[in-house]
């Protein structure tokens, strides 16, 4: 693995480490079959529509496009499982050997290390999220000072994670559909059938809206947030998204006089950075 | 600039989910309920206009392995038509009464109808006598409206020319089509100024516009006829084949086994006459 | 790349010969009406009137009746050979005023050549009353016999067409057929007309739309189909089998596919309770699976798969799930509700709920989602604004 720093600081801004080249790839990796998948699915959902034919049309029509999708499907599905054998690895890296060397590796304080690793729901995101709603309903005027991961981060985890294990298996019923009703009664293809093309439909639809919007769209980043390319994330957006984790990486770096306060928490004179990121080269 | 994407996030989110998904529900409505039962009643004539009149006219696609055929589709018709004449532009008799004009005489009316799509109605519903006689006739295109050369020259099918003959007149001395564009402007206004005028109002441009009808219109011995023919049919560029198979002994054999022994009375005057086919609603 | 050249120059010209032929063949009628004579078929001289195309009327229901005949297009239809009078019993007198309805059953003239008889439909409708569509059974009269399809319903008087068509890949095997018939019988539109007559049932004359269109246009209209018991079969639309006829696949499954599949016929569909119907249990694993040895869409398909929903439940199965009382107190007056009750097993129903909760679930979940999604959004960008106006203070 590449060596990164923490805190890369160019032209004078900060910007902070955030994702491994591996997590990188495998978000693009995720991203392109999925586009792939939503683009030569869709035209069959809604056969009825205009642009369904001239869609299925670019992917090589009737013949060829289910062929595009059964392909993209199979890759993303390689990559769900690689990507549990990556958590996997991980963890036994991280907190089994650990627990191991110190000789208290049992089932409790097993399930204490899953329930810590980061992309685990906690009690916190709760917190957040009302913090939120207080936010966003006027009721302050300060935002939430979010961690490493936010609630949102975690919703955009675990919703592909569950949509991928729906729609994987459902796509893998409809198109071995002889093969599962060896196994299954005939009837499980009718709800593969609903159950494809709905989860698909929401899974879509999240993505363009809510995880488009939060990443790219939002005035924020808009018109295109970089970090999913280069790893590194803005000052700014730093404080913005994960005000927890930016003031403990600061203080951990030895920057703790140049912590910026939270937007909104009274400290209204900081200064304000520039209001787009500029790219990031390492 | 926010609030515009606000909007457009809006509506594109809302044809995508909500509008997509009441879609799905009014379709499945339409089939999981009883209708026997449940079925709310809609407004009965709006949808039986809809139903007879609206959506009667769907096209069936015949393949012939070699060619596909698309034609109007007859449900339950067993031979195979073939044939679209064009819409008549010109005609502003039909714009009230119908391509399919004839109706009152059950005998008659499939005649009437097969002569109407090759004559205009005014070469047999109005008598043009005294100076406004011409005994001129000609071809008129029904898809421009324009005068055409005979089109029966040219070896097309019979009844197949996609034109139409229509009388001349005279009015003050100069010659004139009988559908002259006055006319035809006339009846458009009327059409559509209807819904405004009054009952009063109606009468007097219906009248005006039947001004020239016959009560007695030409009958099929005015034509079919050995001497004399209404219609010179050489000008209008018939054969003499023809020619002596519509005065031939079979036509008109057949005519009068018509009227002589089925409708006797239809050339009696006062009997049968013809006011205006009814108009189609 | 020249070899290739000459062949398809080579085909050309026989396509051009074979247009020729084929134009003659067409013209013929047209040649013989304008020598001055009446054409071959018409020797009653019914087209002097019936081949004006404006010949026609409106029927007292409103129903437009066209009397037109294609003097081409009949000529060279299945029945081309016939006389009008043939098949139009009692027409011999102008007017017709001794008009009877068309009967299939009509002997007609022509020799069946195996048997040597006169030719009628009869053992088509014969078999067509005991199938599905039909009512033969005088002790069980099916109620509105008026919504049953007649022989016209569905049939009109198609144009002899070749295997693929006449400019298709299957011009070499016609070219070869026929030299070999035209050795012995000499006369070329005889053997023409003989070799139409054997590929014109060798091929699907209507595409699946077409079928789909034709079967939907009474199977769909779920009134007609509730007062005889039925379902309307709408759900097929939800179907992969529909997405294939949609985009058009070469052999996409229609209707016939299943109902109608090979070594089955169309006048002889049987209600799926029969034995003799080809989405009886029995025999639909065959019917998925291998049609005769010639067509196996499923090859692998097992009891299990066959023995699944392919068109979705519709209103029967609504009816059931929708509560006893309410068929307990209308059963007597709908047949759908009594149907429903016969013939939906409690397994079906069960499937038929489960399907309904994950169309209920994502019913729910996707607005339910996204809606708050869409709160979430417009609610940040109002923050966003806001804090926007409170820092350009």
């Amino acid at each position: 693995m590449e060596k990164q720093f923490t805190i890369k600081i160019k032209n004078g801004r900060k910007y902070f480490y955030r994702f491994s080249l591996n997590q990188r790839f495998q978000h693009i990796f995720l991203f392109s079959t999925v586009i792939t998948l939503v683009l030569t699915g869709m035209p069959l959902k809604f056969y009825d529509t205009r642009w369904a034919k001239p869609l299925y049309a670019i992917f090589g029509g009737i013949n060829y496009t289910p062929v595009v999708h059964k392909v993209a499907g199979v890759l993303l599905l390689m990559l769900f499982v690689y990507h549990i054998g990556y958590l996997i690895y991980n963890f036994t890296v991280d907190e089994v050997k650990p627990l191991k060397a110190a000789g208290r590796l049992n089932l409790p304080s097993l399930l204490q290390a899953i329930m810590r690793q980061p992309m685990m729901p906690q009690w916190r995101d709760a917190k957040e999220i009302l913090q939120l709603m207080k936010y966003l309903f006027f009721l302050t005027p300060e935002r939430v000072a979010g961690d490493k991961y936010t609630w949102k981060e975690k919703f955009d985890y675990w919703a592909p994670f569950w949509g991928i294990v729906i729609i994987g298996s459902s796509g893998l019923i409809r198109w071995q559909k002889e093969l599962f009703s060896h196994l299954f009664s005939g009837e499980l293809i009718n709800y593969a059938v609903i159950a494809h093309g709905d989860e698909a439909l929401l899974a879509a639809l999240f993505l363009f809206i809510w995880h488009f919007y939060n990443v790219h769209l939002s005035t924020m980043v808009f018109p295109m947030g970089t970090v999913f390319l280069t790893g590194y994330l803005s000052e700014e957006m730093m404080i913005h998204e994960h005000y927890g984790q930016y003031v403990e990486v600061m203080k951990q770096a030895g920057l703790e006089r140049e912590i910026q306060p939270l937007p909104g928490s009274g400290d209204q004179h900081r200064a304000r950075g520039p209001e787009t990121a500029a790219p990031v080269g390492y | 600039m926010l609030l515009g994407l606000t909007v457009v996030w809006t509506v594109m989110i809302w044809n995508l989910t909500f509008a997509h998904l009441y879609k799905g529900d009014s379709h499945e409505v339409q089939t999981a309920k009883d209708p026997g039962r449940e079925q709310p009643k809609p407004v009965e004539g709006k949808a039986a206009f809809q139903k007879q009149i609206l959506d009667s006219e769907k096209t069936v696609k015949l393949y012939l392995g070699y060619q596909v055929l698309e034609q109007k589709q007859l449900l339950g018709h067993f031979h195979i038509v073939d044939i679209q004449l064009k819409p008549d532009t010109r005609n502003y008799c039909i714009s009230c009464h119908g391509d399919i004009p004839h109706d009152k005489f059950k005998d008659l009316r499939a005649f009437g109808n097969m002569h109407a799509s090759f004559i205009a109605c005014q070469t047999c519903h109005i008598r043009l006598e005294g100076d406004q006689a011409t005994h001129i006739f000609k071809w008129y295109d029904r898809a421009t409206g324009q005068i055409v050369p005979s089109p029966v020259k040219d070896g097309a099918l019979p009844g197949t020319y996609n034109a139409k003959i229509i009388p001349f007149e005279r009015v003050d001395g100069a010659l004139q089509r009988i559908d002259s564009q006055a006319r035809i402007d006339f009846a458009a206004e009327y059409r559509k100024q209807e819904q405004s005028l009054s009952e009063v109002q109606k009468s007097k441009a219906k009248k005006i516009i039947h001004q020239q009808v016959s009560k007695q219109p030409y009958m099929c011995e005015s034509c079919h006829v050995q001497q004399g023919s209404l219609l010179p049919f050489e000008e209008l560029g018939y054969s003499k084949q023809r020619i002596d198979a519509f005065v031939g002994t079979e036509v008109i054999g057949m005519i009068k086994n018509y009227t002589q022994f089925y409708l006797p009375h239809i050339l009696e005057p006062g009997i049968g006459s013809h006011e205006p086919e009814k108009k189609v609603q | 790349m020249r070899m290739r050249d000459t062949r398809r120059s080579g085909s050309y010209a026989a396509f051009k010969i074979m247009l020729a032929l084929l134009a003659a063949a067409l013209a013929f009628p047209l040649t013989a009406f304008s020598a001055g004579g009446e054409i071959r078929t018409d020797t009653e001289n019914c087209l002097i009137c019936h081949r004006y195309p404006g010949m026609g009327r409106f029927d007292e229901a409103g129903v437009k009746r066209i009397y037109y005949i294609n003097e081409m297009k009949f000529a060279n239809s299945v029945h081309g050979k016939l006389k009008c009078t043939n098949c139009h019993v009692g027409l011999d007198k102008i007017p017709h005023t001794d008009i009877r309805k068309v009967d299939c059953t009509t002997q007609c003239h022509l020799k069946e050549p195996s048997t040597e008889r006169e030719f009628s439909h009869t053992n088509m409708v014969e078999k067509y009353n005991h199938s599905v569509h039909g009512n033969s059974d005088p002790n069980n009269p099916k109620p509105f016999p008026e919504d049953l399809p007649t022989c016209t319903y569905c049939h009109d008087n198609s144009i002899r067409s070749p295997l693929e068509g006449v400019w298709g890949t299957s011009q070499a095997l016609a070219n070869e057929t026929l030299s070999r018939c035209v050795g012995c019988h000499t006369k070329d539109h005889w053997a023409q007309n003989y070799y139409l007559h054997v590929t014109h049932r060798m091929r699907h004359l209507r595409s699946q739309a077409e079928i789909i269109k034709l079967c939907t246009s009474c199977h769909e209209d779920s009134e007609k189909m509730s007062r005889h018991g039925l379902d309307s079969i709408a759900t097929f639309k939800d179907t992969f089998h529909w997405n294939l006829v949609k985009f058009k696949v070469k052999d996409a499954p229609d209707c016939i596919s299943c109902h109608v599949p090979i070594g089955f016929t169309t006048h002889d569909i049987r209600p799926k309770y029969d034995q003799a119907s080809s989405v009886n249990k029995r025999n639909r694993v065959n019917t998925c699976s291998n049609q005769g040895g010639i067509q196996s869409c499923h090859p692998g398909a097992t009891d299990d798969f066959a023995g699944g929903r392919v068109h979705a439940y519709g209103t029967k199965a609504q009816l059931v799930v929708d509560g006893a009382q309410s068929i307990a107190v209308e059963a007597d007056e709908s047949l759908l509700s009594e149907r429903a009750r016969r013939d939906m097993s409690e397994r079906e129903i069960m499937n038929f709920k489960i399907l309904s909760y994950i169309r209920l679930f994502y019913k729910i979940l996707i607005p339910m989602v996204i809606g708050f999604m869409v709160c979430h959004q417009t609610l940040d960008l109002l923050a966003t604004l806001r804090k926007n106006r409170h820092n350009s203070h």
